[in-house]
């Protein structure tokens, strides 16, 4: 692994986990909170390739669960957050909008549906109770859409994004 | 708001002494015997026992309080849809459509002691441990070692970041931003100014950290890594992994042989 990758995920873990933690958005509709979290892992995915951003999004949102309380949930939230990267990252990285859109769908169904199948199943809630939850989990990644927006305004500012997980090239002149 | 992701509370207990890989397995053993076993009694024996092992490890009251606070409700949530939804047995209480019955109660209640139980063990690993520690014991384990070093330096970036969010926050409000008047969706469009910021400062970041493990030569090939903090595996260690594997092994022997656990109410 080359260090810019090293420091490339370091960085994506950290990011998503503030995202998740640090930032409550609140919902008008039932009075409670959820996080902008999806935006990051989304945005991540898509600049730097399934690899960072499942690692990102995986390690980052199961440490914002560790640091929120939720610890029985924490592995779940690996797997869940891990999957909406992978997948967002490999149907999106290097690609047009259309297939970014579509990475966003792909991966945010994804997540929901780890969620749904962990709950009901391993952690025996039931699927009354994992359903219960599933109205969350979907607008928590539908928040995931301007994911594709902050790609695009973060790669018009800041175009040097697209050679930053490789190693640098030199040439003699 | 800002969440501290440095768990670690200091203290000599013999549980801070015991060897981090060894607590690694205690949560794993802990978190697959709480999933499979659906029995009350079980539960609550273990909701007992790792309270006291938290008291044993010095775990100040507020931090325990902390976790009850954050998974109370989602426990009472479990609780009741699972009590309302899958009725079992003769109902001791039924009004309207609902039917509550004393094993479909007992399942609710399993459900939510399987919550805090799962989040008490994880915790009773995270608050005796340092970073340090922990990411040198998964190193010994067998993780590669960049990928510690990847987890190490989250870890040290997310401070950082919450800083970093905070300060580019507050210069756009001092512009004028107004986040407070929205919720939902529209917050979130309306900070964006904010993240795009954030993220690119933080990919500059990025850029140095890069440069800077190279230029300690980090990733060099054939070289003999060595570590600052060391980790002993001494006799208390060996026994307590020889107790966890023997608990493991015998639960899941009585589970599956014997249907150990599997009612909600009967032990058998």
């Amino acid at each position: 692994m080359t260090v810019q990758r090293i420091a490339l995920m370091a960085v994506g873990i950290a990011i998503v986990a503030v995202l998740v933690s640090s930032i409550p958005v609140p919902i008008a509709a039932t009075g409670g909170f959820t996080h902008p979290g999806a935006i990051a892992e989304i945005f991540i995915a898509l600049a730097f390739g399934p690899i960072v951003g499942g690692v990102s999004a995986a390690v980052g949102a199961a440490i914002a669960d560790l640091a929120l309380g939720y610890g029985s949930f924490a592995p779940l939230t690996f797997l869940a957050h891990g999957s909406l990267g992978v997948i967002a990252g490999l149907i999106g990285w290097k690609k047009g909008s259309n297939a970014h859109f579509l990475a966003w769908i792909a991966g945010g169904l994804s997540l929901a549906a780890v969620y749904f199948l962990g709950e009901a199943t391993i952690y025996g809630f039931g699927f009354a109770g994992a359903a219960a939850e599933l109205p969350f989990n979907l607008f928590q990644v539908g928040l995931g859409l301007l994911g594709l927006l902050l790609f695009q305004l973060v790669r018009r500012a800041f175009p040097q994004i697209d050679q930053l997980g490789e190693a640098p090239k030199f040439e003699e002149l | 708001m800002s969440v501290s992701v440095n768990f670690y509370l200091p203290g000599g207990s013999w549980l801070h002494r015991t060897d981090p890989r060894v607590k690694l397995l205690f949560v794993a053993t802990t978190l697959f015997l709480l999933i499979l076993f659906q029995n009350l009694w079980l539960m609550l024996g273990a909701l007992l026992l790792l309270l006291a092992l938290h008291w044993s490890a010095g775990t100040p009251p507020s931090k325990l309080g902390f976790i009850l606070k954050t998974l109370l409700p989602v426990g009472l949530l479990m609780m009741i849809l699972r009590t309302i939804f899958y009725p079992e047995g003769d109902p001791i209480l039924s009004f309207w459509v609902v039917e509550i019955t004393k094993i479909g109660l007992a399942q609710g209640t399993v459900l939510a002691l399987r919550i805090l139980t799962m989040a008490l063990a994880v915790f009773a690993w995270l608050y005796t441990t340092s970073q340090a520690d922990l990411v040198q014991s998964m190193v010994r384990l067998g993780l590669r070692h960049e990928w510690g070093l990847v987890l190490a330096l989250a870890l040290r970036y997310i401070p950082t970041f919450q800083g970093t969010f905070t300060l580019i926050s507050e210069a756009q409000q001092a512009r004028g931003l107004n986040i407070q008047q929205h919720t939902g969706f529209k917050r979130v469009r309306v900070m964006m100014p904010i993240f795009v910021a954030m993220i690119i400062s933080s990919l500059r970041d990025s850029g140095q950290l890069a440069t800077a493990l190279e230029a300690r030569g980090y990733g060099k090939p054939h070289v003999t890594r060595t570590t600052l903090v060391q980790l002993h595996f001494r006799r208390w260690d060996y026994g307590m992994t020889g107790l966890l594997l023997l608990l493991l092994i015998s639960f899941t022997y009585l589970r599956f042989r014997y249907g150990f656990g599997e009612q909600p109410l009967a032990l058998f």
